[in-house]
């Protein structure tokens, strides 16, 4: 009983973090559950796997009312993603972790500084109203400006390649690959943040979808776990849908940067320790 | 297409969620026996004979597949919409899925 109710708070800090940054919330929960409740690394990656899956539901179906996700674009990143994923399997085995945790400390250190520096705002992506219709092109209402933002997506193939590679890293390292589509869809593609976070958002419920059938089979799924967490996961996230809609760009800028650094020093000390 | 969607993946995700916490619940409650990884279906029975952890494990599993039933049913709006470009990504999708599954197991 008391296990479930501790379990409770990691589930509803990972929803919040989840809705605002499109992460899937992996990075709070698996840390968590192996420091402070001493889970093995299999058994937390398989519960945080399903919460995951279970947050991008509720935040999904919120932000799809919403005409935030970019389904097409979504859809699209998430076929590299998972090729991506299932190599980084392979390459998992074979390749050394150390030189693979000081890369991604490196990669992320860039990324939130590419986060800080070259953000796209809404008014430097937004187009006119027009009737002519492109695959990607996409329309939202902003509920902060109070008016239809139109968009354009921009050099898909670059977003391609960093979900490729997001999806090698986070097979290798047990961590979502959100950190880069998330940059990656508004820096190269144009595509304004709040619907970045929201196509990660549904693209990260696919990959862990995947990605935790391989656990249950293997038997490391604790349903107690993972039932305590989603009920977490549904407080949090549902209390973000219905009262974080009008988080500013830069506020959630400023926090996703705060998280990449943190991620970065993280990965950095346990290179060292490896 | 997408409030559609939305609604489908709201309906599907909080049935599999709510089984999920009410098997929580007799966990609670003491009416559970130790967890074993078994198929869907022996799942599905031993959540009918009132035992926490396989109640739990239903509404996991369909939590797991619900993003799939969304694919799935992206697949068949593009089909009405004949936008073959969209198709060919969640038939490519759903086929790296499946792949992923089998490999997993």
């Amino acid at each position: 009983m008391i296990d479930v109710i501790q379990l409770f708070p990691v589930g509803i800090i990972a929803g919040i973090l989840g809705y605002l940054l499109g992460i899937g919330g992996g990075v709070i929960i698996v840390p968590v559950l192996v420091l402070f409740f001493g889970y093995s690394i299999h058994s937390a990656v398989a519960a945080s796997l399903v919460s995951i899956v279970a947050g991008s539901i509720i935040i999904t179906s919120s932000n799809l009312e919403k005409n935030l996700v970019n389904i097409p674009l979504g859809l699209t990143l998430e076929t590299v993603t998972i090729i991506g994923a299932l190599l980084g399997g392979f390459l998992s085995v074979s390749v050394s972790e150390r030189p693979i945790l000081i890369m991604f400390s490196i990669i992320t250190l860039v990324t939130a500084y590419l986060m800080w520096k070259k953000t796209v705002s809404v008014e430097e992506i937004e187009i006119e109203n027009t009737d002519e219709e492109s695959f990607y092109s996409g329309a939202y209402q902003d509920e902060i400006r109070g008016r239809v933002v139109h968009y354009k997506v921009k050099n898909v193939r670059y977003s391609m390649i960093v979900s490729g590679v997001a999806g090698i890293i986070s097979s290798m390292l047990g961590v979502g690959g959100g950190f880069f589509k998330v940059p990656a869809m508004n820096i190269f593609s144009h595509v304004p943040l709040r619907v970045s976070t929201a196509t990660s958002n549904y693209m990260v419920g696919l990959t862990a979808s995947a990605g935790c059938v391989a656990y249950i089979f293997h038997g490391f799924m604790d349903p107690k776990t993972a039932g305590s967490i989603i009920c977490g996961i549904l407080i949090g996230s549902t209390f973000a849908t219905a009262k974080l809609a009008k988080v500013t760009d830069s506020r959630i800028k400023a926090i996703f940067i705060l998280l990449l650094l943190a991620i970065s020093v993280q990965m950095f000390i346990r290179a060292i320790r490896y | 297409m997408e409030k559609r969607l939305g609604y489908l993946l709201k309906i599907t995700g909080f049935i599999g969620i709510a089984i999920a916490i009410l098997g929580l619940i007799e966990v609670i409650l003491g009416s559970s026996k130790p967890y074993e990884a078994q198929t869907f279906i022996n799942h599905l029975a031993g959540a009918l004979n009132f035992n926490g952890t396989d109640t739990i494990m239903v509404g996991i599993w369909i939590i797991i597949a619900t993003p799939v039933f969304g694919v799935a049913y992206v697949l068949v709006e593009s089909i009405k919409k004949k936008n073959m470009r969209l198709f060919g990504i969640c038939i490519l999708i759903l086929a790296i899925l499946v792949t992923a599954i089998l490999m997993g197991e």
